[in-house]
């Protein structure tokens, strides 16, 4: 059976493979454990790594999501696709992750990162005058987009990361956060409004630096 | 439609999601709004920025614990799939703990056991034990004997110095010294014959022993009164 799935390549629809990875994964077969982490360690890692903004931490998620695909690939039913059900585990792990973190982290005392060190993207521009946005995207655009990114509602930066990093569908987002697809384009639009806002540092903002819409259900 | 909306819109239909009669009014209105196509135009560079940013690559580290992952979690699997897998596993897992366990072990071992023989067989002929000539236990104490010889009812004979003896015999209680010679005599009832005398003089004992060591003992010599030649 496992042999199957390499005969295939690209030939057979998604779909189809994917039923044939889950059977393999079920028989244990060796090649089918390789396959899967070959197919998903990267995008799960790059996920892991935007949705939390810390390498580290992904490195711990990432483990955890394989760990859970590995233990309760006897439930998946097949009703959403291998990719979406893999990526809804990993937000969910990230969530706990960062809800673990944020509570143990408050004690911390980070040494290596100094007020005025640190990269402050207000900082960076250095003239008001022209297009704060078009000024952004020229300096360090991406490196800014970057830290805007983990500095939004993580609800928010989950729909965004989703659709524009790991590119996904909208149909597919909502099946990943198991929302309507409304809330999907409700979040997407927020999503990339705070980091526009992030972004050009909009301080007609009642709190620039740590905008914190409330979720839209 | 007003700038609101519009925007809200742009978002959606910056991932193609309007449909037809949505997307002809967003156009026209971006047509005559110079605020909202620079809105379009923003967005888009925005997207355009989160598609480019650098994808972090899987650290070599995290691949390998996650292939070690796998392969456990694999024969976890494989473990649980039948009665045959389930034996094979346990094979598995029973060979792999005894050859964990005896590879550390095995040279170790043979050297210890190799070298241990090769000095008992060297020291071995070298050793000497002192041998009892005696087959007797050592007792911690044991009295002082004799050989009494041409024994008849009348000779003299040597009883333990605690013995009852009838009032008409002739007594002595001799102290033998740890070579068996009598080192001393003291005559308890009755009189010194001249047979006690030689047997004082002459007479060599086994001496009393004292945990297995020659010591001084004491011993009751009697001969009833009608005697006859005695030798001790």
């Amino acid at each position: 059976m496992a042999a199957v799935i390499f005969d295939l390549n690209s030939e057979a629809s998604g779909d189809g493979k994917d039923e044939l990875l889950v059977e393999s994964l079920r028989a244990g077969s060796e090649q089918a454990y390789e396959e899967l982490l070959a197919r998903f360690q990267q995008p799960v890692y790059t996920l892991a790594v935007r949705l939390l903004g810390n390498q580290a931490e992904a490195y711990d998620v990432v483990q955890e999501v394989f760990l859970k695909v590995f233990r309760n690939i006897e439930n998946f039913r097949g009703q959403s696709s291998l990719k979406t059900w893999i990526y809804r585990i990993t937000v969910n792990e990230a969530h706990n992750a960062r809800r673990w973190f944020s509570r143990h982290r408050r004690q911390e005392v980070e040494l290596d990162t100094e007020p005025e060190q640190s990269r402050n993207w207000i900082e960076t521009i250095p003239d008001t005058g022209r297009s704060p946005f078009e000024l952004t995207l020229d300096h360090e655009r991406v490196g800014m987009i970057e830290t805007a990114l983990e500095r939004i509602n993580p609800v928010f930066r989950a729909a965004v990361v989703l659709r524009d990093i790991t590119d996904l569908s909208y149909e597919e987002i909502a099946d990943v956060l198991c929302v309507s697809l409304g809330t999907v384009k409700s979040r997407i639009l927020r999503g990339r409004e705070a980091l526009r806002e992030q972004l050009t540092g909009d301080l007609k903002s009642a709190h620039p630096l740590r905008l914190v819409p409330t979720t839209a259900e | 439609m007003s700038c609101e909306s519009v925007r809200e819109q742009i978002s959606t239909h910056v991932d193609g999601m309007l449909d037809a009669a949505e997307r002809k009014q967003l156009v026209a209105h971006l047509g005559s709004c110079p605020s909202c196509a620079a809105r379009l135009k923003s967005t888009k560079e925005l997207r355009a920025g989160l598609r480019q940013m650098e994808v972090p690559r899987v650290p070599a580290a995290l691949a390998v614990q996650l292939q070690v992952l796998a392969s456990h979690e694999r024969s976890r699997r494989v473990s649980g799939t039948g009665f045959k897998g389930w034996l094979r596993h346990c094979g598995d897992r029973i060979r792999l703990s005894f050859d964990n366990l005896m590879r550390p072990l095995a040279l170790p071992l043979a050297g210890g056991l190799l070298s241990a023989m090769l000095l008992f067989g060297v020291l071995v002929p070298t050793l000497s034990f002192r041998h009892e000539k005696t087959s007797e236990p050592p007792l911690s104490f044991t009295e002082p004997y004799g050989l009494v010889v041409n024994w008849t009812e009348n000779l003299p004979r040597l009883e333990p110095v605690d013995a009852e003896v009838s009032s008409d015999d002739n007594v002595v209680e001799l102290t033998i010294d740890d070579a068996g010679c009598v080192a001393d005599y003291n005559v308890r009832q009755g009189q010194l014959t001249p047979e006690m005398l030689s047997i004082i003089k002459w007479s060599s004992f086994t001496p009393a022993m004292f945990f297995g060591r020659p010591t001084w003992g004491k011993k009751l010599i009697v001969i009833p009164q009608r005697r006859r030649n005695a030798r001790g």
